[in-house]
């Protein structure tokens, strides 16, 4: 009977955000629509990024040298907020850096309890925070092995280490960082292969820990 | 009458691939060399560039292509700027066809097509070509898009 509940949520729940639109469709209504919501909430420099370095390799490698990220300090330690995000591979838009960070790095299996290998990634985080983070959400995830109740509780300690970890690690305050813990309702990768067996590549992807860094109130 | 169409009808019956490249801007391969993706459309249209892709499997078998969202992008070289795709209320990635774990998979049959659309920010008024960066293909370069 316990299998039946991770399947119902899938159907409920995930199934229905498929295919949103239709693939022959490209000028649907609906979709011109959230574009144009989508492209409002962007403001004015519509989530570009400045590319200073015309060096193709750094285009290719998505080191994402950029410039005019608002609520930053651009002085002497750009080069070391840019490495940090380099090191961690986050995303960078106008408003908000985001960070995934590997479950199986952070913590051994099933525990919440950080690594010692956890340390550089967690480094290369606090160095990005501490550059006028005005909120950060941490987000825990895990895969689809065990129960939903189980994977929420371990979703959310594992956000909240994370938390801790910051707030003894920078002077960042308390009020500024928020845990949630999604158990295993957001994969980013399938927990199965298409003939319904174990795909383990998949798992590894779905247990993480997701970091959004606002730069902007 | 009959001496035109006839010609023109059997023209059109022995050259579909003529006819369905036609409104091809420009194709590049898939990485693997399982795909051709010829780009059909880049329009502006409100601000909003949508692009359209066909994925047409050229390998002799079923093949799969698929692609992180976040990882496809497009370069306006005149202003230096990198530009992705929207996302919806929700945080999905507005394109088709999506999955529920939002990436863009298509599974082709072997010799068959399919379609895909991604919407990004326009580039500035004036800007008539760009880059697009697709993950684990080659780059289209140069691509002519129409307002």
């Amino acid at each position: 009977m316990k299998f039946l509940i991770p399947i119902i949520v899938f159907t409920l729940f995930l199934i229905p955000q498929a295919q949103a639109w239709d693939a022959d469709k490209p000028f649907d209504s609906g979709a011109a629509a959230a574009a144009q919501s989508a492209l409002k909430a962007l403001g004015e420099n519509k989530g570009a990024l400045k590319i200073i370095s015309t060096n193709p390799l750094s285009l290719i490698s998505e080191s994402l040298v950029i410039e005019g990220l608002s609520g930053l300090t651009l002085k002497a330690d750009v080069k070391e907020l840019n490495k940090a995000i380099d090191n961690l591979k986050a995303e960078v838009t106008q408003t908000i850096i985001k960070i995934d960070l590997s479950s199986d790095v952070l913590f051994d299996f099933d525990k919440a309890d950080l690594r010692p290998e956890a340390l550089e990634s967690l480094k290369s985080l606090a160095t990005i925070v501490k550059h006028k983070a005005t909120k950060v959400e941490i987000f825990g995830h895990t895969d689809s092995k065990g129960s939903d109740a189980y994977n929420q509780k371990l979703s959310e300690k594992r956000a909240l280490s994370v938390k801790t970890w910051l707030l003894t690690n920078t002077s960042i305050s308390k009020d500024l960082l928020h845990t949630i813990g999604l158990g295993e309702t957001q994969p980013v990768a399938p927990n199965e292969k298409e003939d319904g067996s174990d795909n383990p590549e998949g798992r590894a992807q779905n247990r993480r820990v997701e970091i959004l860094v606002f730069t902007q109130s | 009458m009959k001496k035109i169409f006839l010609p023109l009808f059997l023209f059109c019956l022995l050259t579909p691939i003529g006819f369905a490249q036609a409104g091809v801007i420009q194709t590049q391969m898939s990485l693997d060399a399982n795909f051709e993706i010829d780009i059909t459309k880049a329009q502006v249209i409100d601000n909003v560039l949508t692009v359209v892709f066909v994925f047409r499997n050229t390998s002799g078998a079923k093949a799969r292509i698929k692609m992180k969202p976040s990882e496809i992008y497009y370069i306006d070289s005149t202003q230096n700027k990198k530009y992705h795709i929207l996302k919806d209320e929700k945080g999905a990635f507005i394109m088709a066809p999506s999955l529920y774990y939002g990436n863009l998979e298509l599974h082709v049959e072997a010799g068959k097509m399919k379609l895909a659309w991604i919407k990004m920010p326009a580039p500035d008024a004036g800007v008539e070509t760009i880059n697009i960066n697709l993950p684990g293909a080659l780059p289209f370069e140069k691509l002519n898009i129409s307002r």
